[in-house]
């Protein structure tokens, strides 16, 4: 039956392996499918975005809006990183697709590659267009200085060329080879000139770059991977698609089948279980007789196995569960050691027959008896008789104990005769057993035991009582020497006496031992710790001298007394109810105390008391160590000293620093010295801890600490404040020109290289000056002016020091201020807007206004807008009054629409107002408000706010132009004034700085940059404001340039609406000329 | 006109510090091994790269010069010579593609270059690697550094992870970009401005002042029937790689940050002069003539942008 059990259990575990299996492999074929679909979709998205990168990289490029080209250097990297994983044969991660998703694949790395060339071909030749355009103004301008060909104007091919280079569209560049015909005309005029020759040579290989430039945009743009990409999607989707649904088949047929297995599983089951039950009926009856049994059984089959065992037989081996005893007769005998220790065959001294006699490893005595079976098996018994062998065993013990004892031992009988002595007896007193056998003790006595003493011992023993005492003894040699007797009556089981037994212990020892006692005494005399001793009741019981020595108090002084006596008063009453606490709580305290003399003086002192327990564990005693710790607390305060330099540099640290000037300041009140702060900052250290390491910068600023200590005095203070600042404080100086002086060695000696780790490191130092008592007389308010000192050397271009002035302290304080009475103006509406025409150049009629904000305080009387712009804009109070610019400037157009219709309105808008919420929405309530229609309007923004490329930026200025209101460009030209960017924003008007109004006509002369600013302008079809036109002779060059409007004092000053309207009537009079 | 471009370019460089500049700072490559960076300074000076033990890539990369040596052609193994001139290894981790003709896109392809190259190294992995790993100390530093020890990859990975970490930091011209004024002369300033306002800025730019875009030697003028010297086969530049018709004499734009330290310029080595070399940059490159004033203030920029390197000798 356990056969056939045994192979049910074989072809079950085989029936759940394969059931395992088959999930696994399900499950890995799913994870497989997902992680390959996984990356396949990864590199899709990826090539998308590899490909949309590129599309941008080329418009960059043909935009000449890129600075340089490292950029590109990340997106190559990505870029061949993606052609890997698509063009490991056949076709990448997407091999084993299907035809029409490889064949897409194939195209799309041959496009991408083929883009990718175009890039570069679009790099190279960009470069020749860019440099052309460049140099061809200039040598237009050349022109002009040959009076013999005057006849040429150079300007009508840039032109045409800038027109094709914009719009290449088939008509400009008609037109562009029409005027290229004329030129090749001059060129044959004049052959000899290199003049021409050279400009036709660059205008040719210009227009030969941007012809390449166009076709290879244009075939940029015709590589179809986005068609390829959007395919390579939709083709591998589809195929993904697919082959889930097969796998979902397949997946069906799987668990299908699984399911079969289990049924199978669940029937053979329940046909093993009903088996069982039978078996298991049979095998209880058995094990519970056997169980039963006192002794230990076991039964084993012929072939040498373990078929059946009873608990006592385990536990007598000392086993806990049958898994650890072996299962048969050969593990037996090869692990017989881990049960048995000993075994002999011995006879049974009553019935004669053999048996074993084991040892067991748990060191219990078996009697084994193995006898063998009809069927050639074997059954086992074993009888634990492990107590018999326990009380033989203590029987021995007992023995040795008597034979071994450092106590002499001597057993008599009733009478008295000695019927046996231990070997210490014999050791002891010299005599050997064979001396003392059947002897009286008495031949030991000494003599000096009376006979009634002897008397008395014996009746006590006749009584069966047991007798103590000590007697001197002579040993055989005759010395004397000194044993404790205690002499025992022994009885046998009826109690009758039998013997006497005497254990005589040596305590010639005991009396010399009070020698050490007192030796204690003299370690106690000699401690350097005082040591002091009380009762239970705090009555001090001794001290010993080194307690005189620190205290002054005399045993005699204090004997008797309370301990309380020393305290010095510096500790309260809390502090000694703590101390009992723990006292009480551990049985020792210890502290650092403060305790009083006998001569009244306080000193510390590290006491420690322990608490003397008696057998009963009641206080018997308290003992108190002292210490004289004076010298410990020295060090400390040493330790406390360290916390005021600097880790790195060994410098003082802030908290020293401004203690010395705090005392140094006070010295000054009284004796009138005068004293300089220097505040130092490291230019550039960022940088170098940046670029070379921490450690580098922490050289860097050793090294400074080391110049720096050169330059002072020793009477200076000079500390590190952390990071890249130092502090330097001279104390007692004669003036400010001593503070220079030091300042410029200070300059120089850290602008000299600094040779860190192979480089030579440059920084150089700021530094910023304030003097007490002049500038200050408190210790922060100095530090503070020197460090506001330092950021204006920083201002004023590094490298240098300067001294705190008032001026400083005044500018930030006239500016908190302005602040105030920008707010306050507002709401007194103290602001005012004044108008400036601006003229048609043309048909010199007033084309517009441009509102100015104007202040007149009641008290500080005109400010300029110039002061109180920036401090606006910094405050954010920009935001009111711009909008109420425009409310009142919107407010009085409807006015002077009265008497001049259409004058345009053109209003300031900071780029401050962006963030603070000014948006079209604000514009559009302020035009309904007043009526004000939106072409009407015009908002001037600096070029600042465009060069960010700031899509919300774009979004923010197109807000304003859905309301119809038009946009101007102020102060063109004195920022970073470029073509590309102006292309991509919504500007209608470009403002030409009065700077370069300024300089036509001078020495200086602009005229070539405003025309091509002009030019450039008309190409991007806005018009031109000249700005600041004082003189007949700019306007007259303005308008040969052909601009559209100028501005300037030559017509009109800004002034209040009253006065405008007062100019407007007197100017629409006068007949345009 | 020009005056006025360099005003407006003032305004820019006092407004816009350095977001603008077409050049940047070079910086540091970090995350390099420091044993693996020592491990590709042994193999960067080990001759047995060479087929006859003869040569190194330190041989004709000369790291206390430029990182070239100051020959027109460098020498190979058996005294056979280049055909065209080497470039410098400095900041080349930075370049676009490896090469005069770009054909290698990284650091790590260009290795098995010269060591394959017959007239150069003349040798092959399989030779190199059977050489290495008769050096036990050798085999043991790979071990400890690398999981799969000597390898073609690995020896090249670790020659390139030196190569990386050969960058020349902290050049005046860096400093000045970095906001320090007086890092620059005037006349180097000027020598800048002047730099972009004849177009030199529109091929060379970027931190590597070159290195990340091709260009034809010759743009406005027949530099190659000029020079007199017939046309060889390395005149061909990228042709060579692609073979393309378009693509003959186009060249990867060189690096200029330690051009001034060299002795001979161009692929040609044809020019002994930097300022002449300027003058013929501006001729066949921009059609341009400069005169000499103008190329001595562009030369004296250029000698602000020799960075610093412990290898490199000071200058």
């Amino acid at each position: 039956m356990k056969r056939k059990l045994s192979n049910s259990i074989i072809l079950q575990a085989v029936l759940f392996i394969a059931l395992i299996a088959l999930l696994f492999f399900f499950f890995k074929l799913n994870n497989l499918n997902s992680a390959e679909h996984k990356t396949r979709v990864e590199v899709l998205l990826s090539a998308e975005r590899i490909d949309a990168e590129l599309n941008q990289a080329g418009l960059q490029i043909l935009t000449t809006s890129m600075r340089h080209y490292d950029s590109l250097s990340a997106l190559y990297i990505r870029f061949d990183r993606l052609m890997d994983t698509l063009k490991a044969q056949p076709a990448g991660v997407f091999s084993a697709t299907n035809p029409l998703i490889m064949d897409d694949v194939k195209n799309l790395v041959i496009h991408l590659q083929t883009k990718l060339e175009l890039i570069e071909r679009l790099k190279t030749q960009s470069a020749l267009v860019r440099n052309g355009l460049l140099y061809l103004p200039t040598l237009s301008d050349e022109f002009r200085t040959q009076p013999s060909l005057s006849m040429i104007n150079p300007n009508v091919y840039l032109t045409r060329l800038m027109a094709y280079q914009h719009f290449a569209t088939d008509s400009t560049k008609a037109e562009l080879l029409h005027e290229m015909e004329a030129l090749d005309h001059w060129v044959q005029l004049y052959p000899e000139n290199e003049l021409v020759s050279n400009f036709q040579r660059h205008l040719l290989k210009s227009v030969e770059g941007l012809n390449k430039l166009s076709d290879i945009k244009k075939q940029f743009i015709g590589i179809p991977t986005k068609n390829l990409l959007e395919s390579l999607r939709i083709n591998y989707l589809d195929y993904h698609e697919v082959k889930v649904k097969e796998r979902q088949q397949l997946s069906i047929l799987l668990l299908m089948l699984c399911t079969v297995l289990i049924a199978f599983l669940i029937i053979i089951l329940r046909r093993l279980d009903s088996s069982r039950i039978v078996a298991e009926e049979a095998n209880t009856l058995l094990h519970n007789a056997v169980e039963k049994l006192y002794e230990g059984f076991a039964l084993y089959s012929a072939q040498g196995s373990l078929r059946f065992t009873n608990s006592r037989w385990l536990a007598l081996y000392g086993v806990d569960s049958m898994a650890d005893y072996p299962c048969d007769l050969d593990e037996l005998k090869t692990r017989k050691h881990d049960f048995i220790v000993e075994e002999t065959e011995v006879e049974d001294e009553v019935t004669g027959l053999p048996f074993t006699l084991q040892k067991t490893k748990n060191g219990r005595w078996l009697q084994a008896r193995d006898t063998p079976t009809s069927d050639g098996g074997l059954v086992c018994i074993r009888v634990d008789i492990t107590d018999y062998k326990r009380a033989e065993h203590q029987l021995r013990k007992l023995g040795r104990a008597v034979e071994q004892s450092p106590i002499s031992i001597v057993i008599t009988d009733v009478q008295g005769l000695i019927e046996y002595v231990n070997p210490k007896f014999e050791e002891v007193t010299g005599y050997s057993f064979e001396d003392v056998k059947g002897t009286n003790p008495n031949i030991l006595k000494a003599g000096y035991t009376s006979e009634v003493e002897h008397a008395a011992l014996w009746h006590d023993l006749k009584a069966g009582n047991e007798w103590k005492g000590v007697f001197a003894n002579r040993k055989k040699d005759g010395t004397e020497y000194w044993v404790s007797v205690t002499v025992s009556p022994i009885r046998d089981e009826a109690g009758v006496i039998t013997n006497f037994v005497a254990i005589k212990e040596d305590i010639t020892q005991q009396k010399a031992d009070n020698v050490y006692l007192e030796m204690a005494a003299a370690v106690l005399d000699a401690t350097p710790e005082g040591i002091m001793t009380t009762d239970a009741e705090l009555r001090v019981t001794a001290v010993n001298p080194a307690f005189t020595e620190i205290t002054g108090y005399q045993e005699s002084d204090v004997l008797g007394k309370k301990p309380s006596m020393l305290s010095s008063g510096k500790h309260d009453a809390d502090f000694y109810k703590k101390m009992w606490g723990v006292l009480i709580d551990k049985g020792r305290w210890a502290s650092e105390v403060w305790n009083k003399r006998k001569d009244g003086s306080v000193y510390p002192q590290w006491l420690s008391i322990n608490v003397v327990l008696n057998d009963k564990g009641e206080v018997s005693q308290y003992v108190a160590i002292l210490t004289d710790i004076s010298e410990r607390k020295a060090q400390e305060e040493k330790i406390h000293y360290q916390a005021y330099y600097d880790g790195l540099t060994g410098l003082p640290n802030r908290s020293l620093l401004m203690d010395r000037v705090e005392h140094d300041l006070q010295i000054a009140k009284r004796k009138g010295h005068q004293s300089g702060l220097l505040f130092i900052d490291l230019d550039r250290f960022k940088r170098v801890n940046d670029t070379m390491g921490h450690e580098v910068g922490d050289q860097l600023l050793q090294e400074v600490a080391e110049r720096l200590k050169i330059i002072i005095r020793s009477s200076d203070t000079i500390s590190r404040f952390g990071g890249d600042e130092f502090v330097i404080y001279l104390t007692d100086i004669s003036g400010p020109s001593d503070v220079a002086h030091v300042a410029e060695k200070i300059v120089d000696a850290l602008s000299q290289p600094f040779d860190l780790n192979g480089f030579e490191v440059f920084t150089g130092a700021s530094v910023g000056i304030a003097l007490a008592p002049v500038d200050a007389v408190r210790p922060d308010d100095l530090l503070r002016l020197a460090d506001l000192a330092m950021y204006k050397a920083k201002e004023s271009g590094r490298n240098q020091y300067h001294f705190f002035a008032r001026k400083m302290q005044d500018k930030i304080n006239r500016r908190v201020m302005l602040e105030h009475l920008i707010r306050k103006g507002l709401e007194k509406n103290e602001f005012e807007v004044y108008y400036q025409p601006i003229v048609d150049c043309r048909s010199n009629t007033l084309f517009g206004l441009e509102a100015l904000a104007r202040w007149t305080h009641p008290d500080e009387g005109m400010i300029s807008p110039v002061e109180f712009i920036p401090v606006a804009e910094e405050s954010g109070l920009i935001a009111p009054l711009g909008e109420w610019v425009l409310t009142r400037a919107c407010t009085d157009l409807v006015d002077i629409h009265h008497h001049c219709e259409g004058v345009h309105l053109s209003v300031n808008v900071s780029s401050r107002q962006y963030p603070l919420g000014f948006d079209a929405e604000c514009v559009k309530r302020i035009l309904d408000d007043t009526g004000i229609m939106g072409h009407d309007l015009s908002l001037e923004i600096t070029e600042s706010i465009l060069l960010d490329d700031d899509p919300d930026i774009l979004s923010w200025l197109n807000g304003f132009r859905a309301l119809g209101v038009g946009l101007s460009i102020d102060d063109f030209g004195t920022g970073y004034s470029s073509l590309s960017y102006l292309k991509r924003f919504p500007i209608d008007y470009l403002k030409i700085d009065q700077a370069f109004v300024a300089s036509l006509n001078t020495d200086d002369d602009s005229t070539p940059l405003v025309r091509a600013i002009i030019a450039m302008a008309r190409s991007l079809n806005m018009k031109i404001i000249a700005e600041g036109v004082e003189l007949k002779t700019q306007l007259d060059t303005i308008e040969s340039l052909s601009c559209h409007y100028v501005q300037g004092y030559y017509f009109a000053k800004p002034m209040p609406k009253d006065q405008l309207l007062v100019w407007m009537a007197d100017y629409l009079q006068k007949p345009s000329d | 006109m020009l005056k006025f471009i360099s005003v407006v370019f003032c305004f820019i460089v006092s407004f816009d510090v350095l977001a603008d500049e077409p050049i940047t700072p070079l910086v540091p490559i970090e995350g390099l091994s420091p044993d693996k960076v020592k491990l590709g300074q042994q193999l960067f000076n080990d001759n047995r790269l060479s087929k006859d033990n003869s040569i190194s890539c330190a041989s004709c990369h000369l790291l206390s010069k430029h990182g070239a040596d100051n020959r027109t052609r460098s020498i190979g193994i058996n005294g056979s010579q280049g055909i065209i001139k080497t470039p410098t290894v400095y900041n080349s981790a930075f370049n676009f593609v490896q090469f005069w003709d770009g054909r290698s896109r990284t650091l790590n392809q260009q290795v098995s270059g010269p060591i394959h190259n017959p007239i150069e190294m003349g040798s092959h992995w399989l030779e190199v690697i059977d050489k290495l790993s008769a050096d036990p100390a050798v085999a043991v530093q790979f071990k400890t550094l690398y999981d799969d020890g000597l390898t073609a990859a690995n020896v090249a990975d670790a020659i390139t992870t030196f190569e990386r970490s050969l960058i020349t930091l902290n050049s005046r011209f860096d400093r000045w970009l970095e906001g320090d004024e007086k890092a620059l002369s005037a006349n180097e300033k000027q020598g800048y401005q002047l730099f972009k306002a004849f177009g030199c800025i529109s091929c060379h730019q970027g931190r590597n002042v070159g290195g990340n875009m091709y260009a034809y030697m010759g743009t406005m003028g027949d530099y190659f029937s000029d020079r007199g010297q017939p046309i060889t086969v390395a005149d061909y530049g990228r042709f060579n790689v692609t073979g393309v018709e378009d693509d003959k004499f186009l060249f990867k734009v060189p690096s200029l940050r330690l051009v001034a330290l060299q002795r001979y310029f161009f692929h040609d080595a044809s020019e002994r002069r930097l300022v002449s070399a300027i003058e013929v940059m501006a001729k066949y490159q921009l059609g341009r003539n400069i005169n000499e004033q103008d190329a001595e203030l562009i030369a004296a920029f250029l000698r602000s942008l020799v960075g610093q390197h412990p290898l490199l000798e000071p200058q």
